[in-house]
Parts: C-alpha cells; structure tokens; sequence
C-alpha cells in the first residue's frame, strides 16, 4: 500500500457522504430524473473515480457534492457539514472538463485569480505562490503566457494549479483529461498522481476512460444511466506507487476487462 | 512533461509580424493593391474630365479639388474641426448611454423586454428628420449635433455590449462561485472583459455614424462646421467646394476611425481578444 493510504487516520468519517440522493431536472419535455438514490461514502485521502456512459449524471454528482446544484431528495455532507457551509468555511478545488482559464489572464495571473477573489494571502506573496505552483506542475518559464498561447495539456496544468492555489483538501475533477490526445493524457495521468501523493487531499475524479480510472484510483464507482444510479463501488488493489508500464501487465488488462464487463451489463 | 515543454514553445502561437526587412514587404503587399486601385481611379477621373472636357461646375478634376482644398484649407481645417468636436463629444455621450443601458439589460431581462423596442424606435428614426426638431430644442450650438451624434451611436454599441457580456459560458461562472466570487467580483474580473471586445467592435460602426449625425445636424441649422460648408457649396453649385468638403470629412472620420482602433488595441491587450472583423 502507498504513503498516502497508509496515513489515513482510521478511515471512519468519510470525507464526503451521499445519502438516498436523488435529482430531477425540469426539462421542456417533462422532469427528468438525472439521478437516482445515490448512497456513497468518499473516504478521506482517497482517490476516487466516477465512470460510467454519458448521460449517467456523473457531473450532476461532482456538482451536487460541492453544492453548485441541490439535490431534490436526500442530503450531501461533507466533512460532517452540509457542502454549501464546506464551500463558504474551506473550499473545494474544482478543475472542469475545459481548462477554463480567463483569456485575459497571464497563466500567472490566473493561478493568482482565487487568492485575489478571496483576499487570503497577501498581494506580494500571492505571486510567489503562483510560480510555486506552476513550477510544481511543471510550467516554469510560462508564467506571462496567455491561455492561447498555451497548448491544451498545459492549459489543463494550470487550471490543476489554480485549484491548487488555495489549497483545499478535496478536488473534485470534472473528465479534466477528456479533451487532451491520449499521449498527453497519459502524462497528465502521471502528473496527478504525482501532485496526489506529494500532499494528501481527497480526489473524486469523473472519467468515461476506464483506464485511467483503474490506473489513478483506489476506489472506482461504476454508475448507469437513465436514471443515473450507481451500480458498482470496486477496490482497486493495484500497489502504489504505480508505474505507467503496469498498463501493460495482464492483471490490469483483466481489470480492465472486468470494469467494462461491469459497465456494458444491462 | 519536459518534452511537452518543447514541444509546446514551437507550437506556441505564431511571432507576432516581426520588426527588419520583412516587415516593410509585408506592409506593402498589404497596401498595395488599395493604392493602386484609389491610384488609377484618380488617374482616369482626371484623364476622362480634360478628355470629354466635362465642365468644373459638373465634374471638377481631381488635381482642381486638390488646388482648392490647399488654397481654402484654414477654413476647411476650421469648419472639420468644429464637426469633429460635436462628433466626438456625441460619440463620447453615446457610448457613456449604451453600456448603461447595457447594464440595465444585463441586470433585468424585463427592463430589457420593456426598454429594447426603444432602442430599435431610436435606431429607425429618420435621423434627418429628427434634426431639425433637435435644433429646435437645443438651440443653434454644438448641443444638437451631439445629440444627434449619440442617437446615431447608441445602437450598435448597445447591441454588442449586451452580446458580449452575456457572452460568457456557464463553466466560467461556476468557476467563479467555486473560488468564491461575489457577483461584483465576477463582474469586474470576468464579464468586463468578455464584452469589451463587442463594445469596441460596436465603437467601430459608431465612429462613422457620429460623424455623419454631425454633419446632418449641420445642415439643418447651424453657423459653422463642415455641413454648413457643404449646405452652402450646394447654394452656389461649387462642385468643387463640395467634393473639397467632403473629402475633408472623409479624412477626419478615417482618423477617428483609427483613434478608436488604438484605443481598441490599449484596452484589448490579450492575445485573442479581437473579434474576427
């Protein structure tokens, strides 16, 4: 087992709990049921990723958990309080599917953006910070650079930086790698990985690329669509830390091969 | 990730038209063929006046327009210059009224569903006829030209801003409650910006249109300013004063045209920030 699940403090109160959820959206057509009574424990210090078709409200869930949307029935809390409470007293870092980077913004500059929102450190420090962190996700030497100027893997990390930036102890991820080639997904893959055992935090991570759930996670949640539910919580065991090559091994092929059986049984 | 670093700085957007030898051939292939067309234009209007010996009272020649825009330019310079202070300040005072309505709209869809069909009655108005009552209003002064400078200016400005600050999609916006920002916050940082490219392109239509509101007005009452130069030039059937005038006026408004597009570049400092026009 790695550092990082060898420190959790007894794993008794989870990080985030979600109980008999269920969320219906008004639609032109009628309601529709985006979700259905989500029972879900997210341990603290884990990581853990959410799978499944589109349409299976993964992001709904992402969303309901750092209070963005309510639920209609059911209640969400987050270290023992409710997520709006969470979010107004600690934060959630959120990195969406897009980079989501102000155009107007040095990467620099937007790394700065929640520390000058929320007025926690001081002006002079705030820019320190910032090259701290995009040094840590590897951008040293792109602080003036705008987001066009950028690619879109390292559009990615400095968004990852900018969730980063205020330090919070659960970072939610919306498929971040989803529009990335897969060779630069790969890289990212590592890079998280990495960023995730330097500092523990607690990760919930939305994905429909069974591969990089299995590779990252320590914990995969498989939903199904129509009405989103979820139809699986599985362990993964794989030891950490891992290295990209175990992709290749037969045990993580049968894994895979297993997680899809899950995901395509109807 | 350090080969991404590489390769990223060679995909790193293009050298902005660089500076040494380059630079002049590409200004040059960029100009050239405007020039040349205005060029062979002013050759053949001058050819076609001393080969069908077109009377000056018709058609002056362009060389003839030239002579007299040197012999009358104080007056002309004067006369411009009187416009293009009611043009401006009209501009100015528009702009200042289209992005407070903008505002209005941004903050109440019904005062926008209330308020919209006047800005499109203001903008279907015959300008022309509106002048006159103007004039009866405001007197004989610079006031009416502004007035009917901003009325010319409202609209376009109005519409792009509208436009450009809802332009902003919802995943900004969730960012932006994420990190925990105030609707002020989130107005300052990131809608600002998103409508400023539309505001300007809006400026853009607008410069011309103050102008020519200005011009307008003039003729319908006024003691000085390029319309009264034209109005009167029309009197004496002075083709080549109205040409003279009239090209004066196009210089001014190609130079105002061009205030507001380096003020477009001092405010629009991001890379993409430019609307595609």
């Amino acid at each position: 087992m790695s550092a990082a699940l060898a420190q959790e403090p007894g794993g008794h109160l989870p990080a985030i709990s979600i109980a008999g959820v269920s969320m219906v959206f008004d639609s032109p057509r009628g309601p529709v049921t985006a979700l259905k009574g989500i029972d879900l424990a997210i341990p603290k210090n884990r990581f853990v990723s959410i799978v499944g078709r589109s349409g299976c409200g993964k992001s709904t869930l992402l969303r309901l958990i750092c209070g963005l949307v309510r639920p209609t029935v059911g209640e969400v809390t987050v270290d023992g309080m409710s997520p709006d409470l969470y979010q107004r007293d600690r934060r959630f870092g959120f990195v969406f599917q897009e980079a989501t980077l102000l155009p107007w913004r040095t990467a620099l500059e937007n790394v700065a953006l929640p520390m000058k929102i929320q007025k926690v450190v001081q002006p002079a420090r705030r820019e320190e910070r910032a090259r701290d962190l995009l040094k840590l996700v590897r951008l040293q030497g792109f602080e003036g650079h705008y987001p066009s100027q950028l690619s879109g893997g390292m559009r990615q990390r400095v968004s990852i930086a900018r969730a980063l930036s205020y330090d919070p102890e659960i970072l939610l991820m919306d498929e971040p790698f989803g529009a990335l080639d897969e060779f630069t997904r790969q890289e990212m893959n590592e890079e998280l990985v990495r960023l995730w055992q330097e500092q523990n935090r607690t990760i919930v991570f939305v994905t429909h690329n069974l591969a990089e759930a299995l590779y990252l996670s320590d914990i995969v949640v498989v939903m199904a669509p129509h009405p989103g539910r979820v139809r699986a919580v599985i362990e993964v065991d794989l030891p950490r830390p891992r290295r990209a090559a175990i992709r290749q091994g037969g045990d993580f092929i049968a894994r895979l091969a297993r997680l899809e059986e899950v995901i395509s049984h109807d | 990730m350090t080969e991404a670093t590489g390769e990223a700085a060679g995909e790193t957007l293009a050298v902005p038209p660089g500076k040494g030898p380059g630079r002049l051939r590409t200004l040059l292939s960029a100009y050239a063929p405007a020039i040349l067309v205005f060029l062979t234009v002013g050759f053949a209007w001058e050819a076609a006046v001393a080969f069908f010996r077109i009377p000056k009272f018709l058609l002056p020649a362009p060389s003839v327009v030239i002579q007299r825009i040197i012999a009358d330019a104080e007056p002309l310079a004067q006369n411009v210059f009187v416009t293009m202070q009611a043009a401006v300040a009209g501009l100015i005072l528009g702009t200042i009224i289209a992005l407070a309505f903008a505002l209005i709209f941004l903050m109440s869809r019904i005062l926008e569903r209330a308020l919209f069909p006047w800005a499109i009655i203001v903008q279907t108005v015959p300008i022309l006829a509106i002048a006159p009552l103007l004039t009866i209003w405001l007197g004989f002064g610079i006031a009416p030209k502004i007035a009917v400078s901003a009325i010319i200016t409202i609209f376009p400005i109005l519409v792009n801003t509208v436009r450009g600050l809802r332009s902003v999609n919802r995943q900004v916006f969730e960012l932006m409650r994420v990190i925990g920002a105030s609707p002020g916050q989130t107005f300052r940082e990131v809608r600002v910006f998103a409508a400023m490219p539309y505001t300007f392109a809006g400026l853009r239509i607008s410069a011309g249109g103050a102008v020519i509101g200005a011009i307008v007005a003039e003729f319908t009452g006024a003691n000085l300013g390029i319309g009264t130069v034209i109005v009167n030039a029309g009197y004496r059937q002075d083709a080549t004063m109205l040409f003279s005038a009239i090209f004066c006026s196009c210089v001014a408004t190609i130079a105002l045209f061009y205030v507001v597009v380096a003020l477009e570049r001092l405010c629009l400092f991001w890379p993409d920030a430019r609307l595609e026009s």
